[in-house]
């Protein structure tokens, strides 16, 4: 069990503990996790370079439950809320300063989580 | 309208009972007419005898000084035999000779002997006294001659006395038959004995003092028919009296002059020996004007029917056509909702769009109301039961009226007993058109800030499960005379321009009838009204599924949720929550809360209206007390998007949006009790965890997202073997058509088409009794809230991350209960 691992402080710890009852399981999930994101947030990247702002919303809901599932829940929350205001705001700018902070944010996120991995295996 | 056609309204059965009885009557009369000629002869022969017997008598025996005396009780001389010479006469002067010696004939008996003698008859008694000469020689003859004429004078006073009697009867029988406003007839078979009644002598032309003979009537009768105008027809009968002893509704018809109709009546009578033919000639001339007028009248009542049917016929095309032509944009209006429902809208907008639907789908059920009304009175409306949620089809209704109820700040409440089954057969349409005609009048009538409660039941009458349903307001009631009134057809009561056709309750009523069902109205006025009907439904299952039952997995379920909310408000939901181990807790401000100890909160439900206007207040004396950030308060409202930005600074938690709807609070209790009575320890999830007994189900997992497909693939097989994943909507509905599921997690925002055109098409490929679960599990913080999922024909949702035990606590409700519960 991982009840006394010091997770980094933007993840849920009661979530993980909730839905993980195994060390083993929850590195299975973060594996899972770092396989596929990286690419995603490459693949957001790419979009909002192009300004295809479909392409960006749809990738970023997409991952937000990912984020939640391995903890990011305030993450997630923060995700969906950028994504709400991109669907109701046709002028909202993909390429924004907020937008770009999310994006870092994401990335930075994988990199914790790549972190965390690395702890727990 | 339909007429029967009405030619047989004279009754002619009871003309016939009346000639019947002159018949008897007749018979009687001849009867004793007969008697009467019996008891003449009867008297005649022994007058004959006695005169023999007297002629010997007085020839042989009588001695010259003896005399008799008969005389009756009333002293009256009815009799006298005294001697007297062959030759003399009987003239007066012998009777005066006689009386005066008679008077000395005293009672004086030394010179005379008196022998008295009682005579007895049937009729009268008297004395016979005889009177003779003391020395008086009575020869033993004599006494037997006596004695005979004793015997003879008794017969002779008894028959006659009989004969008297009868022949006043008699003549009073003949009487009545000669003054009868009946013309009668009647020969003897001999044709000797005749009679005719006065009205028979009118109607045959006879004059009064005439006197009538069987040659006479015979040639009366030939001109009689003479002057028929059915003449032929008679004639032609006539010959059926060759058969039959009588002739059935017999009509002779006279023309001008006689312009009479008579029903003719003829029988063969016969009495002892005695046969005759009677004839009672009935005028039936009113009558029969009257049946041509009636018949005349019945036709045109039969025309007149047959113009109103086509006139309805054409009135309901007409309805029916000019319904169709409304009926036809009004689904574009709401088609074209229902796409703009589908794109990214604010929750504000969101809202008005689904008040837009729910408006135009009402404007179809009023156009449809007329169109029903227009039905049931062609009798064209069939009854078609099917099966739906109970649960379904009261919240459906309730939400129809969010918007009225929002403007005039009424606080709307579906009570939905827990003895309700989840799912019941009849016609979801009809009751649902009679519990929006309650609602809507409930709303409309009820003044601003009151409740409108809806409480539903099911209870056993005559062995059959019965829907009742009450929907109680609190306006200003109802008169008593006009509580009578309200079911009619176009009426309407208190107030005249509340608008609506008048159609409503009337179309309730018969919709109520047409279901078997009953429907009222109680009242008083100033203390609001209770509108109830109660229906027969069918069971989908010998032992249903309860509302209450779906509360049985709260049971173990140790939490407490404290509310600040009204009484009624509480009364709604506290009948789950008993005998569970989910406590709910009531009062009326935050302070009392804290004035006893009480069981720490799993939630805090707070209304909006309850506290009026002092939430933020409210908030902070729960967190001001020890009510931690983890403690979710929801606050009850119902407004959604202008209360949310209101309130968003206060620190609620969650919001619940009015009209109170137990699935409403179940949605809470499943989001926020669930996530907060799960501080267990990982151990006890782990024996909570459904084993894997789930063989017998198919599940299906739609999932674009290969991550998310992982996570809830780890999740399925702790209590599954096999389960099948897609990640488009199209290959969920392929799978649907190759395989039965009993459970779908479908994600919403797919490639290609979405979620909820996926869940549309995978119910349509699934008979309705054979309906899967299907579970939204969504990211789209859109749609968490809003009906349209529901609408989509979801079960339930989760949204985005879901737990572990969110999952499995889904699988638990549905696979493992059988359950299909609607959220």
């Amino acid at each position: 069990m991982f009840e006394t691992h010091q997770f980094n402080p933007v993840l849920d710890k009661e979530f993980l503990m909730e839905n993980y009852d195994t060390t083993e399981y929850l590195v299975e999930v973060l594996g899972d996790f770092l396989a596929l994101m990286p690419e995603e947030i490459e693949e957001i990247k790419t979009a909002q370079a192009e300004k295809d702002k479909d392409t960006v919303v749809k990738k970023i809901h997409a991952i937000s439950s990912a984020v939640g599932f391995v903890g990011g829940i305030e993450l997630s929350d923060r995700m969906k809320k950028f994504e709400v205001k991109a669907k109701t705001d046709p002028d909202f700018d993909i390429t924004n300063q907020e937008s770009n902070a999310l994006v870092n944010e994401i990335d930075a996120f994988i990199g914790i989580i790549q972190e965390e991995y690395n702890q727990l295996s | 309208m339909i007429l029967q056609s009405n030619t047989q309204m004279i009754d002619t059965d009871e003309q016939t009972i009346w000639s019947n009885k002159y018949v008897r009557f007749f018979k009687s009369t001849i009867g004793i007419h007969n008697t009467i000629d019996h008891m003449m002869g009867v008297l005649l022969q022994s007058l004959k005898k006695l005169d023999i017997a007297e002629k010997i008598y007085y020839v042989h025996f009588l001695p010259s000084d003896v005399a008799e005396i008969a005389y009756s009780t009333d002293a009256s001389l009815v009799g006298l035999k005294i001697p007297f010479l062959k030759t003399q006469d009987l003239t007066e002067s012998t009777f005066k000779v006689i009386e005066e010696e008679t008077a000395n004939f005293s009672f004086d008996k030394s010179a005379r002997k008196v022998i008295v003698q009682a005579i007895k008859t049937d009729h009268s008694t008297g004395l016979l006294v005889k009177i003779c000469a003391e020395d008086a020689n009575i020869h033993s003859a004599y006494r037997y001659f006596s004695l005979l004429c004793k015997i003879r004078f008794e017969e002779i006073v008894s028959t006659y006395q009989t004969t008297t009697d009868l022949t006043e009867l008699n003549i009073r029988f003949e009487s009545i038959l000669s003054k009868s406003p009946i013309p009668m007839v009647f020969v003897d078979e001999s044709a000797n004995g005749v009679f005719m009644n006065t009205k028979a002598y009118d109607l045959f032309g006879f004059s009064s003092d005439e006197p009538v003979t069987s040659q006479k009537i015979a040639e009366g009768f030939s001109n009689l028919i003479n002057k028929l105008q059915n003449k032929e027809e008679v004639q032609g009968r006539m010959q059926e009296l060759m058969f039959s002893n009588s002739i059935d509704r017999w009509r002779w018809k006279f023309g001008l002059p006689i312009n009479r109709t008579y029903n003719v009546i003829t029988q063969l009578i016969h009495v002892n020996s005695y046969t005759g033919r009677i004839w009672i000639f009935e005028d039936v001339t009113i009558e029969e004007q009257v049946e041509e007028r009636l018949q005349v009248i019945n036709h045109q009542l039969i025309h007149l029917a047959e113009k109103e049917r086509r006139d309805n016929v054409m009135k309901t095309t007409f309805l029916a056509n000019m319904s169709h032509e409304i009926r036809t944009p009004m689904n574009g209006v709401i088609g074209a909702v229902s796409l703009l429902e589908n794109t990214v809208l604010s929750n504000e907008q969101f809202e008005l769009v689904n008040i837009i639907k729910k408006s135009g789908e009402s404007l179809i059920s009023l156009i449809n109301d007329i169109l029903d009304y227009s039905k049931i009175e062609a009798g064209e409306l069939m009854i078609q039961p099917e099966v739906f949620s109970s649960v379904e089809l009261f919240d459906d209704c309730v939400d129809v009226f969010y918007a009225t109820a929002l403007e005039k700040s009424i606080q709307l409440r579906v009570m939905l007993n827990p003895n309700l089954p989840v799912y019941i057969k009849a016609d979801r349409n009809r009751l649902r058109q009679i519990i929006l005609n309650f609602v809507s009048n409930a709303v409309k009538f009820s003044p601003n800030g009151s409740w409108v409660t809806i409480k539903v039941s099911a209870r056993n009458i005559d062995g059959k499960p019965t829907l009742s349903c009450k929907v109680i307001d609190q306006g200003k009631g109802i008169e008593a005379n006009e509580q009578e009134m309200i079911f009619d057809r176009f009426k309407q009561v208190t107030n005249k321009h509340s608008g609506g056709t008048g159609l409503g309750l009337a179309i309730c009523k018969r919709l109520t009838e047409m279901m078997g069902g009953v429907i009222g109205v109680k009242s008083k006025v100033n203390e609001g009204a209770e509108f109830f009907f109660e229906v027969p439904f069918e069971n989908t299952d010998s032992k249903p599924i309860l509302l209450g039952d779906l509360f049985t997995k709260y049971a173990n379920t140790e939490a407490c949720i404290w509310t600040i909310d009204s009484r009624e408000a509480v009364e709604t939901f506290d009948q789950y929550f008993k005998d569970k181990k989910l406590e709910l807790v009531a009062l009326s401000s935050p302070e009392k809360f804290f004035e006893v100890p009480q069981t720490p909160p799993s939630i805090i439900l707070v209304d909006s209206i309850q506290v009026k206007g002092e939430l933020e207040k409210t908030i902070r004396v729960f967190r001001e007390n020890g009510i931690s950030e983890q403690t979710p308060i929801v606050v009850m409202g119902y407004s959604h998007e202008k209360e949310t930005k209101e309130y968003a600074r206060f620190g609620y938690s969650d919001m619940m949006i009015k009209p109170l709807k137990l699935k409403n609070l179940m949605k809470m209790v499943e989001k926020w009790v669930f996530k907060t009575v799960v501080h267990q320890p990982v151990q006890q999830v782990e024996e909570n965890k459904p084993q894997k007994i789930l063989a017998d189900h198919s599940v299906l997992v739609v999932e674009d997202n290969e991550f998310n497909q992982k996570i809830l693939k780890r999740i399925l097989e702790g209590v599954m073997d096999e389960f099948d994943i897609v990640d488009t909507g199209e290959k969920a509905v392929a799978e649907s058509k190759n395989k039965k599921y009993d459970l779908i997690f479908m994600d919403i925002q797919l490639p290609g088409i979405n979620g909820i055109m996926t869940s549309k098409l995978i119910r349509e490929t699934y008979q309705d009794t054979d309906q899967p679960f299907i579970i939204a599990l969504t990211a789209d913080v859109f749609l968490k809230d809003s009906t349209a999922l529901e609408e989509a024909g979801f079960d339930d949702y989760l949204p985005k991350p879901y737990r572990q035990k969110e999952i499995l606590g889904k699988i638990e409700n549905y696979l493992q209960r059988q359950s299909h519960m609607v959220l």
